[in-house]
């Protein structure tokens, strides 16, 4: 009777074993990541992150290391034509030939959608529509000064991370990327990475979901460190209530659309979802709304997070510059914060003391999570006092302003002659 | 004091229609798009930022514009109206 290799039958603990005796580093990334994913998934559940994207995320990202541990990624891609491709056992990223591109779609399970969705920006469009139906841009034009002023201010974490990045030894394109995550807005962030930083655009997408994830824990602190109790509490002066009608809206609407547009046309298609999320909104288009807020939004976030989960395999995370934008990363958030509250003084003196300046944290446009944060904050010392409306429309001209930033880092680099397209 | 009384003693600024605003502000805002546009084209790549970003500002500007179109339309009690809104009911 032919002898019987256990190794050979439980072929999961032979190459785990194996590739810890060949590549450790690999190895322990890999258990690393398996373990992330695990962690993700329990705080998301607990309520710590953001369930909606960390789930899918944390799934994807333990299941595609788990995988590669029984099958090493280059036996699933023998092809000859397709030669030494990047990427995990469920997609490929890097693909650009059109005979490789569909012998690998036949392949990777997951690759029309990536391919479809991904590569083209498309899936940040989908997101930016089904955003656009949520979002009231009355609470902008009831107050256009302040929160369009609160909202560049916290840029402050964009400016500063971009000469930062490039000290630290990124090239343009990369530093430029991971400059995106100061505007603190999820599709943006992956948007700019996907038009600049081909190694890079799924480490940075992912960190940056991470930190955003954590912005609801950590931006109070920054609220308290910077905003004395007795300013923090303070009741803002009541406002006469200022009806704007939908064809007002739409009229902002259309005309914001088409000046971002024609002055970034590199950034246009994320300007067009937006608004035209904001127009089908105000536009009374209940059957449309329904499906872009709805399947749309939720199935394109879905997506996003179990796309992003799979791309992260251990060859992709151990790039030395992830070091690097990990720390620029979160002082891009931390100095936007910062913007934003210094913005928010700025205000409070001109005003004669009449404006709260934690609503300058809602500038970081983080929707609609740093509007509560400062609400929160504010409550916590005077429970009835509201600054919501005013926080809301300084966050709504924050994903306005994150946008035009993205879209002049993406324009300054293409002028340079570099980045992905 | 009749409303006749109250629009005298508003600005002038705050007397014109609402879609004075809507022109003026999209007036601006396009203007500022197509100038700056066409200006850092032509540009070295330290300018450019700048550029971009003064022609940004010019379309916050226009957006500013429309806005006071609301307010100045909140004091004017007979124009309150509004456009826009739900579709037409199916048939």
């Amino acid at each position: 009777m032919e002898q019987l290799d256990l190794l050979q039958i439980f072929q999961g603990v032979a190459t785990l074993v194996d590739s810890a005796q060949t590549e450790p580093i690999i190895f322990f990334t890999r258990i690393g990541l398996i373990l992330l994913g695990c962690a993700l998934i329990y705080l998301a559940q607990k309520g710590v992150l953001e369930a909606l994207l960390m789930v899918p995320m944390g799934l994807g990202m333990a299941a595609v290391n788990a995988a590669v541990m029984f099958v090493p990624p280059r036996m699933a891609y023998e092809i000859p034509e397709v030669g030494d491709p990047k990427g995990t056992l469920f997609l490929n990223p890097l693909i650009s030939e059109g005979d490789q591109f569909i012998t690998i779609l036949q392949i990777d399970w997951l690759q029309p959608i990536f391919s479809f969705s991904f590569s083209n920006g498309l899936i940040a469009c989908l997101i930016f529509l089904g955003i656009g139906t949520l979002l009231d841009v009355g609470f902008v034009m009831a107050r256009p000064f302040r929160s369009m002023f609160i909202a560049i201010c916290a840029e402050l974490g964009t400016v500063i991370a971009l000469p930062l990045a490039i000290m630290m030894g990124m090239s343009l394109p990369d530093a430029a990327a991971t400059a995106t995550i100061g505007g603190a807005d999820g599709p943006m962030i992956l948007f700019a990475a996907l038009m600049l930083s081909e190694e890079l655009f799924v480490p940075i997408t992912v960190v940056a979901y991470l930190y955003l994830g954590l912005i609801y824990g950590g931006y109070p602190f920054l609220i308290k460190a910077m905003v004395p109790r007795h300013i923090r509490g303070m009741k803002m002066p009541p406002e006469k209530p200022v009806n704007i009608t939908p064809g007002e809206k739409i009229v902002f609407s259309v005309i914001a659309a088409i000046a971002l547009c024609m002055l970034f046309p590199v950034a246009s298609p994320l300007f067009f979802s937006l608004f035209l999320g904001v127009i089908v909104r105000e536009a009374g288009l209940t059957h449309y709304k329904e499906v872009l807020g709805g399947p749309v939004l939720y199935g394109a976030t879905f997506f996003l997070g179990l796309l992003l989960g799979v791309l992260v395999e251990a060859s992709t995370i151990l790039n030395p510059d992830v070091l690097i934008l990990l720390v620029v990363g979160i002082l891009a958030l931390l100095f936007s914060g910062i913007g934003g509250i210094l913005g928010g003084y700025v205000l409070y003196y001109a005003t004669g003391k009449k404006y709260n300046p934690v609503i300058g944290i809602a500038g970081v446009s983080c929707i609609p999570t740093v509007a509560k944060v400062a609400q929160k904050s504010v409550s916590e010392v005077t429970p009835d006092a509201i600054v919501m409306h005013h926080a809301l429309g300084a966050s709504i001209s924050g994903v306005i302003t994150s946008a035009i930033f993205a879209a002049v880092l993406i324009s300054v680099v293409r002028a340079a002659g570099l980045g992905m397209f | 004091m009749t409303s006749e009384g109250n629009n005298r003693r508003r600005p002038l600024w705050r007397r014109l229609p609402r879609a004075f605003y809507w022109v003026t502000g999209a007036a601006v805002a396009l203007l500022g798009a197509i100038i700056f546009r066409d200006l850092a084209e032509g540009t070295p790549l330290q300018t450019q930022f700048i550029i971009w970003m003064i022609g940004s500002v010019f379309v916050f500007l226009g957006l500013v514009i429309v806005s006071i179109g609301v307010k100045a339309r909140l004091h004017d009690d007979d124009d309150d109206q509004g456009t826009g809104g739900s579709p037409p009911a199916p048939p």
